[in-house]
């Protein structure tokens, strides 16, 4: 086993949705460093890229909400993915058509606030078994990534600096 | 729409893009699912990277965020082609989740008496389009009918270091997509217990441990403020004494509160707090704002 805590960082957009349409349960991606960048360089952990790092996926955000940039990678990669989720979920009778309305309609026009955003910390022990490690084909580096998709609320704390 | 999809009806349409995109998203799986087409994935990829004008773009992040952004509305072009907007904004409008901006305000006549506090309609619009912060209320397990439903909007006037910030503090009634203002305050944070993280609620609320007067909504317990607050009303009390205002000094006082009487003989009381006008033009005279009479 490897550290106790896990991090995640995700958009409070992302939350909001999963808060509101998925009865609070949360799907994460989550790294055993909350920044692989301080970790000494010859450790595995420190092998975490920039693009699955949860600091640098902070630090991108922030700057890109500060500057309102309409073409920042992060939030438009944001957008397609919770509009594809949200298709994805009334095809298989998890929500409403209505819902998914709300939720591409929200996607797609939200104030730049709703992109800020929020770091996940999560207590490895009692998920441990829920975790899924992220197959290599899959990562951007070769430091361990996890997903997990049934996080439950009291499960995690958020921190939003 | 895309031209690549044109020969596809609309519900394909938005599946087959749908499923376009997922390949262009990080994969947690082992082997993510391919797109069965390549050739099709492959005049999508060339129509977006089109639409997005990327030609000349050097740096591959921003190439990335304007496909994506393309692709975005394309996707959420077929997906809501048969919706009806209106009603999705009704939908997020009452349960507080439509952005600021996209509003409708509407001021009752009422409110002019606002313009005497120093508080402008212009001010209270651009409170609501643009809050410093913003708070939507409705009572817990209530199912949103925009009968009761409440918005605050704090629109922060001044830097943190000055004595003479304020809070512009504008309430509202949510009906759909419409914000109905009720009311708005101007609140001197040099007037108020300010703490580390204050919202729009808990500003109010520290203006009305300052300003506010002692109450009591039918057989309920005395206080200064209620918020989404079911209290029972003896037989026979319901149009009279509904509120008994403590205000021994007989002060010029402002009750501001949405309630209703249900037909179990209950006050539900969205909100309700009660201002003592002297001590608050007071206030406001000595920051330099003269309320006229």
């Amino acid at each position: 086993m490897g550290n106790i805590l896990l991090y995640s960082t995700n958009v409070f957009l992302k939350f909001l949705i999963q808060e509101k349409f998925m009865h609070d349960i949360h799907y994460a991606w989550c790294s055993e460093d909350f920044d692989s960048a301080t970790l000494p360089a010859y450790s595995s952990a420190s092998l975490v890229p920039p693009s699955s790092n949860p600091a640098d996926i902070f630090r991108t955000l922030r700057k890109d909400i500060q500057n309102h940039d309409s073409h920042s990678a992060k939030i438009n990669e944001q957008k397609v993915s919770l509009t594809s989720r949200a298709i994805e979920w009334e095809k298989s009778g998890l929500i409403s058509t209505a819902n998914k309305d709300d939720i591409i309609y929200m996607v797609n026009n939200p104030a730049w606030d709703y992109w800020r955003p929020l770091i996940y910390v999560i207590p490895r022990l009692p998920v441990e078994k829920r975790l899924v490690l992220v197959p290599m084909s899959g990562r951007a580096g070769i430091g361990n990534e996890y997903t997990i998709d049934d996080l439950k609320r009291s499960e995690f704390e958020i921190i939003e600096p | 729409m895309l031209q690549s999809l044109k020969h596809l009806p609309p519900g394909e349409a938005e599946r087959v893009l749908s499923s376009f995109a997922s390949t262009l998203l990080p994969s947690p799986e082992e082997r993510p699912v391919a797109f069965p087409d390549p050739v099709l994935a492959q005049h999508l990829l060339q129509e977006l990277s089109r639409r997005a004008e990327v030609t000349r773009i050097k740096d591959p992040s921003e190439v990335r965020g304007r496909v994506f952004s393309v692709l975005a509305q394309e996707l959420s072009g077929y997906a809501l082609q048969s919706a009806n907007l209106n009603e999705i904004k009704t939908r997020l409008g009452n349960r507080g989740e439509l952005r600021s901006d996209y509003y409708k305000i509407e001021m009752p006549p009422s409110i002019r008496v606002l313009q005497k506090r120093g508080i402008r309609p212009s001010h209270i619009e651009r409170a609501i389009r643009q809050p410093s912060a913003v708070e939507h209320f409705s009572q817990s397990g209530f199912v949103p009918q925009g009968e009761q439903l409440l918005s605050m909007f704090a629109k922060v006037i001044g830097s943190p270091t000055d004595t003479r910030t304020f809070t512009l503090l504008v309430e509202t009634q949510r009906k759909g997509a419409t914000q109905i203002v009720l009311t708005a305050w101007r609140i001197y944070h040099s007037d108020i217990k300010l703490l580390s993280r204050m919202t729009p609620l808990l500003i109010l609320k520290a203006f009305v441990e300052v300003f506010g007067l002692k109450f009591r909504v039918g057989d309920g317990p005395e206080t200064n403020f209620l918020l989404y607050q079911r209290i029972p009303i003896a037989k026979g009390r319901e149009n009279t004494n509904l509120i008994a205002i403590t205000n021994p000094e007989r002060h010029n006082l402002a009750a501001q509160n949405l309630l209703k009487i249900n037909s179990e003989g209950y006050a539900e009381v969205a909100i309700a707090y009660v201002i003592d006008m002297d001590t608050y033009a007071a206030a406001l005279n000595r920051h330099g704002v003269k309320l006229e009479s």
